[in-house]
């Protein structure tokens, strides 16, 4: 019983408490990938001690409805102390009803998240099939690039992005094609493959399925926007790394010029500022 | 004001694109109006926008002509591209290049970029003294 409770308490301190440190400080825009470690190490062993608090709390409530005098053999084993026989009675009927609740929100739990996970699915294959047929109706060149696929696609609008799975594809528009010297799309498709190559897909897909969970907490919405920031940064910093920082941070200010995207001039700076 | 290779690139497109005809170097030149780039230049934006794979030429000998590979007035093509550019949860599915980044996320990187400047700047000042009470 003592564990479930420090369980539950690593929890709430964990889901809760650790957002508001790991959202503090400029520290993390420089070391991003460090801080998308803590805060799913933090998030993950939360989940877990949910987990674990919730399957001992069903088990304990099991026990006690299954066994009259274990309630008070638990008190008397985890405290110390033996209740009198009408607080048996409270003590049997909270830990039952504990017990069925915990069950109860942990089935509205894996239900809410299977629903959300389906919906994830669905959306991955209509846009799938969207991808193709754009591809199909407007792709005018075809490149392998270090064994990642890369189809350009005719359009206005800067279009550059990336579908995962197994047949992952990046999509650049021919916008981007005209705008961007040789080195700066190079710098782009880089961008794109470190989101492919890092679990970058699945953090983003932990945070909304988190935050379908959790709508109105205040955690769920810092968790999924510090991912969607964080994995940006850690792809730009990839990109630097595999092929330079002044194609990237050229490519970064040509898009900001016509989306007027404040968020690209500054990954830009930052990328400056790194050097 | 000189254009640059990417502006050259992207007005020869859109005239390409806009046209309902192949057309030729010369009808392109003059499609520029009074700014508009030598032959020669246009002739190697033409050629480079077919290496591309942007433009297509045609066989003849004489009076060669040039037209986009693909149409760019596709509706339903751009609406997808549209929505591909939508943000929202779309960012569990696809990662765009721009990312997923609101108002919010920008002051979050301005506030950590003056930061870091700030502290730059007062580390130069401060090496700056020392080198100068020296």
């Amino acid at each position: 019983m003592i564990i479930a409770l420090i369980l539950a308490a690593y929890a709430l301190i964990s889901l809760l408490v650790g957002p508001q440190v790991l959202t503090r400080g400029g520290w993390r825009i420089f070391r991003p990938r460090l801080c998308l470690g803590l805060w799913y190490a933090v998030f993950l062993s939360g989940v877990l001690a949910v987990v674990g608090s919730g399957a001992i709390g069903i088990w304990l409530g099991w026990r006690i409805q299954a066994q009259r005098s274990y309630g008070g053999d638990l008190l008397a084993s985890s405290f110390g102390f033996r209740p009198t026989a009408g607080l048996d009675t409270v003590v049997r009927v909270t830990g039952v009803v504990l017990g069925w609740t915990t069950l109860a929100l942990a089935g509205a739990m894996i239900s809410l998240v299977a629903t959300r996970a389906r919906q994830l699915i669905d959306d991955e294959r209509r846009l799938r099939a969207d991808l193709g047929e754009v591809i199909a109706r407007s792709g005018y060149r075809h490149e392998q690039i270090d064994g990642l696929s890369v189809t350009y696609v005719a359009g206005r609008g800067s279009v550059a992005c990336t579908l995962g799975g197994r047949t992952a594809e990046v999509i650049l528009s021919a916008d981007l094609d005209l705008r961007l010297s040789a080195g700066e799309l190079r710098a782009v498709i880089e961008h794109e493959r470190a989101h492919l190559r890092g679990p970058h897909l699945l953090v983003s897909r932990l945070a909304m399925l988190n935050r379908a969970c959790f709508p109105g907490i205040r955690a769920a919405q810092q968790l999924t926007r510090a991912t969607a920031l964080l994995i940006e940064l850690i792809a730009d910093d990839a990109a630097v790394r595999r092929c330079g920082r002044d194609d990237l941070i050229s490519a970064l200010g040509k898009l900001a010029e016509t989306g007027r995207d404040d968020a690209l001039v500054l990954r830009a700076q930052r990328l400056a500022l790194a050097a | 004001m000189p254009r640059d290779r990417g502006q050259l690139e992207a007005d020869v497109m859109r005239q390409l694109w806009a046209a309902e005809e192949p057309r030729t170097a010369k009808q392109i030149q003059a499609g520029f109006g009074p700014d508009a780039p030598a032959i020669t230049t246009v002739l190697t934006v033409l050629d480079r926008l077919r290496r591309k794979g942007l433009v297509e030429r045609s066989d003849a000998r004489t009076n060669i002509t040039f037209r986009a590979a693909q149409s760019e007035s596709d509706r339903v093509v751009e609406a997808m591209l549209q929505s591909l550019q939508a943000t929202g949860d779309r960012q569990a599915v696809l990662l765009r290049f721009a990312g997923d980044l609101d108002t919010s996320d920008a002051e979050v990187l301005r506030r950590a970029l003056e930061g870091r400047s700030r502290r730059r700047s007062g580390t130069s000042r401060a090496g700056g003294r020392s080198g100068t009470d020296r």
